[in-house]
């Protein structure tokens, strides 16, 4: 029986963790609410070791019939920045800590922050039509050039949620979106419908630029996590690599066609 | 520096961390919360660059508010902190600065390309030392009431 509860707060725990890691979370926060919950039930003899796209949590179970042991290994192929599920996660393993929550709520509570549904793709092309079109007046756009953005940030960001749902390399995946914006700007600068080329392509790359793996890159290496770092910082580099490859490559393309 | 253009730079940049805030899927009861870090950052470094002090000071100065902001909001709201520091940091990345590298590389303006480049690189530093600084203040932790 306390080697069955045991188990369940393992694989609890481990679970919250991957839940974390999806969702774009830093190593330390990862770690802390593992062991947060583990401490809630009581369970001290434990070995953790996170990566970015891993957990090792194992656990050692001594009782009068002798020394078990119990590991979960998780892996995190891939991730998808939702910060609002490491919102609800943290203040389930803040209620666990402070004991107000037993295991059964808690596995229910985890249960239906996994399966919480995606927020609807057409609300994210709004907030992305918002955003760019909000970052090209802010940086210089006037008013027409700003409402151009807001309309290919609409566009090119369908392509962007497709591309979230395939195994395709980021390097890729950017760059295409790259080529798409850049190229529907220029078109719409070459018709005379914008006048500042480069305050609308600016604004169409802010919310493809990764935030999030910079600051995640900068909380681990302060933390001491090289190598979650590291791989933080490739995966900035990558994208960013990818967005001005993209817009590179479709600023050359129509130079030599002498539309800009 | 008229006032309409700062009435201007307080609703766009509200608005594009609000939108790049939804992208995110940042909890509804933060958003607003959000919006307003993204003009705190933006109007100091607007503020700072308008007073023709270099762009790294004011990312610098931007990214500690940022940051401390972040740290105290996160402890009242009861919220990770990543919640309100990627809002808020988000108008000042050098996006723009990104775009005219990559311009300037790929149409053969060495120059331009390694000046815009050197001015990014430093920027990102001036971001992550700053986040690095504030993390290192010590903040007093609220005690867990044992129950």
């Amino acid at each position: 029986m306390e080697n069955d509860l045991s188990i369940r707060v393992i694989d609890l725990a481990s679970k919250a963790g991957r839940l974390l890691l999806e969702s774009g979370s830093d190593i330390t926060r990862v770690e802390d609410t593992i062991s947060h919950i583990l401490a809630a039930f009581d369970i001290r003899d434990y070995d953790l070791y996170t990566l970015t796209n891993g957990i090792f949590l194992s656990s050692l179970n001594k009782s009068k019939e002798g020394k078990s042991d119990y590991t979960r290994i998780n892996t995190i192929p891939s991730q998808a920045t939702n910060l609002g599920r490491i919102d609800a996660i943290n203040t389930l393993s803040r209620d666990i800590a402070d004991g107000k929550c037993t295991i059964d709520e808690a596995e229910q509570r985890l249960e239906k922050i996994q399966n919480a549904p995606p927020m609807k793709p057409i609300i994210r092309l709004l907030a992305t039509a918002l955003a760019s079109g909000a970052f090209c007046i802010m940086f210089g756009g006037n008013l027409i050039d700003g409402l151009v953005c807001a309309a290919i940030g609409f566009l090119y960001y369908i392509v962007a949620i497709r591309f979230e749902k395939t195994q395709l390399s980021k390097l890729l995946t950017t760059g295409v979106c790259g080529v798409i914006f850049a190229t529907l700007a220029i078109l719409s600068f070459h018709f005379g419908l914008c006048q500042n080329l480069d305050k609308v392509i600016i604004g169409d790359i802010m919310p493809l630029i990764p935030g999030l793996s910079t600051v995640n890159a900068v909380r681990d290496i302060a933390a001491g996590d090289y190598l979650s770092g590291a791989v933080r910082i490739i995966d900035a580099l990558v994208i960013t690599v990818g967005i001005a490859v993209g817009v590179g490559v479709s600023i050359i393309v129509f130079t030599s066609l002498g539309l800009i | 520096m008229d006032i309409l253009s700062i009435l201007v730079n307080v609703a766009v940049s509200f608005l594009s961390t609000f939108g790049y805030c939804i992208i995110f899927n940042i909890p509804k009861r933060q958003l607003v919360f959000c919006g307003l870090l993204g003009i705190v950052s933006w109007m100091i470094y607007y503020t700072m660059t308008y007073f023709s002090l270099s762009e790294v000071l004011a990312t610098f100065a931007a990214t500690c508010a940022i940051v401390l902001l972040s740290r105290v909001l996160s402890k009242l709201r009861k919220c990770p902190v990543t919640i309100f520091i990627i809002p808020g940091i988000i108008p000042i990345i050098p996006g723009s600065l990104l775009y005219y590298t990559a311009y300037n590389f790929f149409t053969g303006d060495m120059d331009a390309c390694g000046r815009y480049g050197f001015l990014t690189i430093k920027i990102i530093f001036a971001i992550v030392f700053a986040i690095i600084v504030v993390f290192a203040i010590p903040m007093k932790r609220k005690k867990k009431s044992k129950t």
